[in-house]
């Protein structure tokens, strides 16, 4: 019997991918064998150096509001940094990113074009929802602090809607799978046509939610008069964490290749391994559906942090 | 079927670190000030919470828009602030031998711009006065959230106001989380607030001792 072997691959493969995942986002403590302490040790670096950084960043603003554009490129410099580890921790983009392109088949160049767009995009959107709410609407920055809370809640529906397209989607592909004749021997099953409308959906449910970072950076910006700067910092910051959504992405989708290849030794039946395939992507849009939901109803009833109420 | 199941497991695998919020967007330095009253008992503890430029830049953008009078817009926010953090217990953890002591109200704050930074100090008193000889003080301020960092200025501790300091001893524990605390403050929702929440784990834990 073969059929259980396949599974078997594609769990061994993700928890290859999961703890590939945990060292990219943890780094880097050779040094310590147990994982849970290198995690922890992470995490506390992780900590740390973040708040170095967030600190960095209101000082070179502050250099920048005191000796000019002179001062900018280390602001940039820091942003990207802080960008980089930002991305470094957990958080909704990581998780759908690696959700997504381990369940579905994409080729490695769209997977990294998810997380760099996905990541981009949520640079521009904290640009927009700050610049909107303060320039154009004339609100404070507290107002934008509502609409980033706002436009949050439609990044985590269409996490779920994402999630029940694949599951309409794989379910049909499934049901027709069954109805049509089996045929084992013609050798060509037709890859289905790369999926333009849930890479577009991946990439929305991503990069609408502006990061909080983002926006108190340009909050301090706008309060500096640097609205250069701070939209400069900010497009550092999205390309810090591009680099290391991609390098996520790129683990994920070698990970899910890896699976397939390994199946592909371990069964011949191209009908068979279709349908595996599909079932694979059903679980993993449940699994969007699942947690855009359980990030929808988490926001909602969450309350405001005590200090950014009013 | 086997490979529904498995192929779960694998993305709840994938899916465990679902905190998505957990990691602070703003610090506050912190220093404090345990008052007792005159039968040497503590009654009260003070706050002084100098927050970060970003969120200063934040709260401070409303009146350098608007015109609103700095000082009496500042005092607004920071009564505001205050009812809201009620229910967290103004993010003040006081225990003794381990059994947490009970706080009353905020009998007086103050607030204003230091610089470039807003700072809030507030005294709140505890529902009972608390003999601390009859056991050890563990006193931490902490976001329960852990969207906030509080930690003391470096190097600094808690004052003692109306008790002799000699006849006590002040240790400030640096934040220990354990891989099992980290593993479990990770599994929990980000939305989980008091004794369950995230920054327990990453808090100072002042430890007073006057038990001679």
């Amino acid at each position: 019997m073969t059929t259980w072997r396949l599974p078997l691959g594609i769990l061994a493969a993700s928890l290859l991918a999961a703890s590939f995942w945990a060292l990219a986002t943890t780094a880097l403590d050779p040094g310590a064998l147990d994982p849970g302490q290198a995690w922890a040790q992470a995490i506390a670096w992780i900590i740390t150096t973040q708040r170095e950084l967030h600190q960095g960043l209101a000082t070179a603003l502050r250099a920048v509001q005191a000796e000019g554009s002179i001062a900018a490129p280390a602001l940039v410099w820091l942003g990207f940094l802080y960008g980089v580890f930002h991305a470094a921790g957990p958080g909704h983009g990581k998780i759908v990113i690696t959700t997504y392109l381990a369940t579905q088949k994409e080729s490695l160049g769209r997977g990294i074009a998810l997380a760099a767009t996905s990541s981009l995009l949520q640079g521009l959107t904290a640009i927009t929802v700050v610049f909107t709410t303060v320039l154009i609407l004339e609100q404070t920055t507290r107002q934008s602090q509502r609409l980033a809370g706002n436009i949050e809640l439609v990044s985590f529906a269409l996490v779920a809607a994402l999630g029940a397209f694949l599951v309409l989607r794989h379910t049909r592909r499934l049901y027709q799978s069954k109805t049509t004749t089996p045929c084992s021997s013609c050798g060509h099953h037709h890859a289905p046509p790369p999926d333009k409308t849930g890479f577009l959906a991946a990439i929305l449910s991503i990069g609408l939610r502006p990061c909080t970072g983002a926006i108190l950076v340009l909050v301090l910006a706008i309060a500096l008069d640097l609205r250069t700067a701070g939209i400069a910092a900010v497009i550092a910051m999205s390309a810090g964490t591009a680099l290391t959504t991609s390098a996520l992405a790129t683990l994920a989708t070698l990970a899910r290749d890896q699976a397939t290849r390994l199946a592909s030794h371990l069964d011949t039946d191209q009908t068979r391994l279709a349908r595996i395939a599909d079932t694979i992507a059903l679980i993993g849009g449940l699994a969007l559906l699942a947690m855009g939901a359980a990030l929808l109803h988490t926001t909602l009833t969450m309350p405001t942090h005590p200090l950014m109420r009013g | 079927m086997s490979a529904i199941r498995l192929g779960l497991l694998a993305l709840i695998l994938l899916l465990s670190p679902q905190a998505a919020k957990t990691h602070p967007h703003a610090w506050i330095d912190l220093d404090s000030r345990l008052i007792f009253d005159d039968e040497g008992r503590l009654e009260a503890v003070e706050l002084h919470w100098l927050f970060d430029e970003f969120y200063t830049a934040f709260i401070a953008e409303e009146f350098t828009t608007s015109g609103l009078d700095p000082s009496a817009f500042l005092e607004e926010v920071a009564a505001e602030n205050l009812a809201n953090l009620e229910e967290y217990d103004y993010f003040t953890d006081l225990r003794q031998d381990g059994t947490k002591l009970a706080l009353g109200e905020v009998r007086r704050f103050a607030t204003s711009l230091e610089g470039e930074r807003l700072w809030l100090e507030f005294e709140v008193t505890l529902a009972e006065p608390a003999d601390p000889e009859a056991g050890r003080i563990d006193f931490a301020v902490y976001d329960p959230t852990y969207w906030i960092e509080v930690l003391y200025h470096p190097g600094h501790s808690p004052t003692l106001d109306g008790i002799d300091a000699d006849d006590c001893t002040i240790f400030v524990m640096p934040p220990t989380p354990t891989p099992e605390q980290i593993a479990q403050a990770f599994a929990l929702d980000f939305n989980q607030t008091g004794d369950t929440g995230l920054g327990r784990h990453f808090a100072e834990v002042a430890q007073i001792d006057c038990r001679g």
